[in-house]
């Protein structure tokens, strides 16, 4: 068991294309790292190159305590797990795990422990004598996890192993892996796109983006507390929404104030912008649609009220049964909210909208950084 | 329910069937006739106009004879043809195998400076005529004083290998790559992923490409005929049906010529239909990504 370091991680392809710039990290001993992003974020030739099948174009990559950069994949002591399976077809599925034992030349009772270990984890006893091509894409998974385990290695790489099974059949695997994680108490890095696996299977996860490293962070803290705007909009489903806006100060507090009215920011909040000293008024204001209360125009409070301030237009309402997503219109933006079913609403309709002042983001709208950091 | 076939329709299919036809015959006549002629003796020979079988001269009924099948079996050339054949066409194909398939497991799955280019070159090799070469190699294995066997197998190779090279680089470029790289995470070294993994995974283009390796070896003619001038006993089949002799000066053996290609062509035919349905395999496969 071991953690993995980076420094410094530069891949610069033989055409010119920078995949991936200055990465650093320190993944401890026991830790599930995932590596997300959209695609072409260079997720995977980061995970490549810590397996060792991509060449490292400069910095450091050190596996427990020993610098890896100029070791084969075979003597890293590592096993992948590959997208689309990559089992060896003409072997049985026995075969496909006991090779890389074999390979090391390894007793063949030990082999057969191993094998049958990792088949029980995994649920596979019955199949060992089958080929591959005779089993299910789940089935041909877990042979290939199988495959990894019976290894024993230090570190598990797993290269997008759920995008080629159907949906209902990738969160059963997802929370298997997460299972295996804590049996086998290793080192997991794990790429994918999909930020729904990140945040349920990560314990620290690694958002990137063109290649540049845009936040490392347990699931929780990315949600709450996103660095920039990409990993705010990234992270979390439906996306975060972003309005564009001024801060104005008036007396002791801080307003955000944008072109469908104005709301005063939480204390702290103001404290903290405040203390930047930014001369710079313009700021653009995440909200996620969970944090995005509604009023209906019904409301008493508002119908005496008889302001416009915060108004917004309902465009569309989307019924989950367990909630309701509503795309409003605010100063011809759509935003969207997600609210309790219960609350009644129909397209056309006239709503306020009242964001939760403690779950509002800022960010500048040049760098995209956010303000809060 | 199918609507019923037009006139137009049917007329269409009976003339397919009518090309088809024509293009059987004039595929398996020349085949047909030679084991008619092998079945003839000398005199039914001389019959015109010729009988499309055996026939007795005097009565007219059907009476085929192995004798011509006896005859070639006596001919201490011919038997000796068809071990240096046999001999030959396995040698070539093994080689051209296992040269082309390692040749095409770099070509078609490594990395590596300059590999358009000798793709290129390798198909180049199959442009140059047989007899632009000819005289050339002559030279060369007279200089080298090489025996005739050994100098038909390397010579052959130059028309097997550069073909299994390009089959065999378009069925490895095929296989996927993760494949590869999981030997390699596995802990393979490259020979043995090419071996324990990439080879066996080829098999279907390894029948293909070697049965017509050893068809093309097994048929040589040109080479084969100079290349032995000088060491008749290295002589392989085609040359030795060549060089039949009558039993009287001027006479053409025909019947026994015949009776002898017969007997060369029936291994080929066991071995396609055997492995017909691979071969199909091989030869399309890579062609539609899998």
């Amino acid at each position: 068991m071991a953690g993995l370091k980076l420094n410094n991680v530069n891949k610069i392809y033989p055409n010119g294309f920078h995949a991936v710039h200055d990465m650093n990290l320190d993944i401890e001993d026991n830790e599930f790292v995932v590596f997300v992003g959209p695609s072409g974020c260079g997720k995977s030739t980061a995970l490549r190159m810590i397996a060792g099948l991509e060449e490292i174009t400069s910095g450091e990559l050190y596996i427990g305590d020993r610098l890896v950069n100029d070791v084969s994949p075979k003597d890293r002591d590592i096993a992948m797990v590959f997208q689309n399976y990559a089992l060896y077809p003409h072997m049985t599925n026995y075969e496909n795990m006991a090779f890389g034992l074999k390979l090391r030349n390894v007793p063949k009772d030990e082999i057969d422990k191993s094998v049958k270990f990792a088949a029980g984890i995994l649920g596979l006893e019955g199949l060992l004598d089958r080929k591959p091509k005779e089993l299910s894409g789940g089935q041909r998974q877990r042979i290939a996890l199988g495959r990894a385990i019976v290894r024993n290695p230090q570190v598990f790489l797993m290269d997008e192993p759920l995008s080629n099974l159907d949906a209902k059949l990738r969160v059963q695997t997802r929370a298997e892996i997460s299972k295996l994680h804590q049996k086998l108490k290793t080192t997991f890095v794990y790429v994918t796109h999909d930020q729904t696996e990140a945040m349920t299977m990560g314990t620290r996860i690694v958002v990137l983006k063109d290649g540049y490293v845009m936040q490392v962070d347990t699931p929780t803290n990315l949600y709450e507390h996103p660095e920039n705007m990409f990993v705010g909009g990234f992270i979390g489903s439906p996306q975060m929404n972003f309005i564009e806006g001024e801060l104005t100060q008036e007396e002791e507090e801080l307003y955000f104030v944008y072109a469908g009215g104005r709301i005063v920011l939480q204390k702290e909040k103001a404290a903290k912008i405040k203390s930047l000293d930014r001369t710079e008024k313009k700021v653009v204001m995440g909200i996620r649609p969970e944090h995005l209360e509604v009023e209906t125009i019904a409301d008493e409070k508002n119908e005496a009220n008889g302001s416009d301030e915060n108004k917004a237009l309902v465009e569309v309402t989307e019924l989950l049964g367990s909630e309701t997503y509503l795309f409003l219109n605010v100063e011809n933006k759509t935003v969207v909210a997600r609210v309790d079913p219960s609350i009644i609403v129909s397209v056309n309709d006239h709503v306020f909208i009242k964001p939760r002042k403690e779950k509002m983001h800022f960010f500048d709208p040049k760098t995209e950084k956010s303000l809060l950091f | 329910m199918r609507p019923h076939k037009t006139f137009r329709q049917r007329l269409l299919k009976i003339g397919f069937y009518f090309i088809l036809l024509i293009i059987f015959i004039y595929l398996l006549f020349p085949f047909y006739w030679a084991v008619n002629s092998s079945l003839k003796t000398e005199a039914q020979l001389q019959m015109t106009p010729a009988t499309m079988v055996p026939r007795d001269p005097a009565t007219g009924e059907f009476a085929p004879t192995l004798q011509n099948y006896r005859v070639v079996f006596d001919n201490q050339q011919f038997v000796r043809g068809i071990m240096n054949s046999t001999i030959i066409a396995f040698s070539t194909t093994a080689l051209a195998l296992v040269a082309g398939s390692f040749a095409a497991f770099a070509l078609g799955k490594l990395r590596f400076r300059g590999k358009k280019p000798t793709l290129y070159l390798i198909l180049a090799m199959t442009m140059f005529p047989q007899v632009t070469v000819l005289a050339g190699l002559y030279a060369v294995i007279r200089t080298l004083s090489l025996p005739a066997l050994i100098s038909l197998i390397l010579s052959y190779m130059i028309f097997t290998l550069p073909f299994t090279t390009w089959v065999l680089t378009s069925f490895f470029r095929g296989l996927p790559m993760a494949l590869l790289e999981s030997a390699q995470v596995d802990g393979a070294t490259p020979f043995q992923t090419f071996y324990k993994i990439m080879l066996p995974l080829t098999a279907p283009a390894l029948v293909t490409t070697g049965l017509l390796a050893f068809i093309a070896a097994w048929n040589e003619y040109l080479f084969a005929l100079t290349f032995t001038s000088i060491e008749p006993t290295a002589r392989t089949v085609p040359v030795a049906i060549a060089y039949f002799t009558g039993a009287v000066a001027r006479q053409e053996p025909f019947g026994e010529i015949m009776a002898a290609a017969v007997l060369v062509t029936v291994p080929i035919v066991i071995l396609v239909l055997v492995f017909q349905r691979r071969i199909v395999a091989g030869l399309t496969a890579g062609a539609v990504k899998g």
